[in-house]
């Protein structure tokens, strides 16, 4: 078996569109949150988003651009950065072992929208022509295995908010059992238009806007949670087997050692304790780790009241009477829930909470929970011991949970 | 402005092509663009000149000069029969 090392990371969100700009804002708990002024066409009342300020000219031509979708538009940059840290020296002969694992969870939904909204709302209804192929989920991992010449597997994981630690997970199977040698992953999302924020806004599941501090909206495991902030960005990372990043001598972030994946089959929004406890136990066994040897966790942690209740004691029953020795955060407070992305984000924040031998803390947690009970490091992070690992809790809608676990590389 | 010039600059503002490799003869691929790309160039030819482009002719599109004398043909009929493709 090979081991699966981190050896290139990039990330484009509301707290950074760099590694180091994004972790030092997690760090100092800057809040990329921002407020939504709503859409009266849409019934859309205004709303706490983490959106990003992105300007597609910078990185694209106007016409790569018109045929890319928000989210692939993010999904390229993240990786292009990854690849330029990275610097993989993919060989012609090596692109056949060379694949992409891509999550979104609901890829085109800005092209959908648009042509939806030219259908219904134009009198001329000029459907642009290349509608389909923007709007496909698996654009990102097409586009990505275009720009990069990668020949081997090419997959897309729509499993709502735990795709991306999905498609990082598979990846990690992949070439730990030999079948490639090296993979882009991480994952992409960008929902944040009237329609698809409306249809979250009747769920009920959304925040409520911090009247007087809107970056403040969502503050998970606080008792004054109300619910989640949805956010837009991609986080990509290249994996290359022990044997070829050694062999060309790579700079390592991190061991990507543990991934547990198991369903709740129980309720498509209930969280389930039980599903949690199996998937945090899965990764524990696949890294061949105790749970008392993980430093740090980033909780899945949304800010919904049942959600954030639900992962306390799915936490607290996996990691038993050593629980209070650990540090636990979720770091949506201040880059919001990226959905398809949140899983390669918050990933990324564990590779560099192990690099810096930081744990980042939990923004805006003031007034405890008391059935969140747990280590959640209020507004103040906290350092990591050596040799302690890291692990990355990812729970989606439809009950698919995903973990993932990163160690210092010896 | 000739159809040629209102091609090229559709050319220019919306796929970045420089203006003075654009001659009657040239190539799309040789312009770089590539065949989604073209797709998405008819479409906003439709609209500059009000006129519908039948797949069967898309097909046989590859060069500037094949676009010329389609764009021609197509509003030489609208004038003929004003209204009818729209």
């Amino acid at each position: 078996m090979q081991r699966v090392l981190v050896t290139g990371m990039g990330v484009v969100s509301p707290t950074g569109c760099d590694t180091a700009s994004f972790f030092s804002s997690l760090v100092d708990a800057r809040s990329g949150v921002r407020r939504h002024p709503g859409d009266a066409a849409y019934l859309l009342d205004p709303l706490p988003v983490a959106a990003i300020d992105f300007n597609a000219a910078e990185h694209f031509s106007r016409m790569q651009a018109g045929q890319l979708d928000r989210h692939v538009q993010f999904a390229l940059v993240a990786v292009r950065q990854a690849m330029n840290d990275a610097m993989p020296e993919i060989t012609p002969d090596e692109r056949e072992r060379a694949g992409v694992y891509w999550g979104t969870g609901m890829g085109g939904a800005d092209t959908l929208e648009s042509a939806y909204t030219c259908l219904i709302g134009s009198d001329e209804k000029r459907l642009r022509p290349l509608t389909v192929v923007t709007a496909m989920a698996n654009a990102a991992a097409a586009q990505i295995s275009i720009e990069f010449s990668l020949l081997g597997p090419m997959l897309s994981i729509s499993n709502a908010c735990s795709s991306s630690a999905m498609a990082i997970g598979e990846a990690m199977r992949a070439i730990r059992f030999g079948e490639i040698d090296v993979a882009i992953v991480g994952g992409s999302e960008a929902l944040l238009t009237s329609g698809t924020l409306r249809a979250w806004q009747v769920l009920g599941t959304l925040a409520e806007l911090n009247p007087t501090h809107p970056e403040q909206s969502c503050c998970p495991f606080d008792r004054r949670r109300s619910g989640l902030v949805l956010g837009e960005g991609a986080a990509a990372l290249v994996l290359e087997s022990e044997t070829r990043a050694r062999r060309r001598g790579a700079r390592i972030y991190a061991e990507l050692s543990g991934y547990g994946n198991a369903a709740d089959g129980q309720h498509l929004a209930r969280p389930d304790a039980a599903g949690q406890g199996r998937a945090m136990r899965a990764a524990l066994r696949s890294a061949e780790l105790r749970p008392e040897q993980i430093g740090y966790l980033n909780a899945h942690g949304t800010a919904t009241k049942i959600g954030d209740a639900v992962e306390s004691e799915a936490i607290a029953q996996v990691f038993g009477s050593g629980v209070q020795d650990l540090a636990i955060s979720s770091t949506k407070a201040v880059h919001g829930h990226l959905m398809g992305a949140a899983g390669a984000v918050e990933f990324i924040a564990c590779v560099l909470a192990l690099t810096n031998r930081f744990a980042p803390p939990t923004a805006h947690l003031e007034e405890a929970d008391a059935a969140c009970p747990l280590n959640y490091l209020p507004r103040q992070g906290r350092e990591l011991q050596a040799g302690h690992a890291v692990m990355s809790n990812s729970f989606a809608f439809g009950g698919g949970n995903a973990v993932l676990i990163a160690r210092q590389y010896r | 402005m000739s159809t040629l010039d209102r091609i090229r600059a559709i050319a220019i503002r919306e796929f970045e092509v420089d203006g003075a490799v654009i001659q009657n003869d040239v190539s799309f691929e040789a312009l770089g663009i590539d065949s989604l790309s073209l797709v998405e160039m008819l479409f906003t030819v439709e609209d500059e000149f009000g006129i519908r482009i039948p797949p069967s002719s898309a097909e046989k599109i590859t060069s500037i000069n094949d676009l010329v004398s389609l764009v021609d043909i197509l509003r030489a009929q609208l004038e003929a029969h004003p209204g009818a493709p729209g």
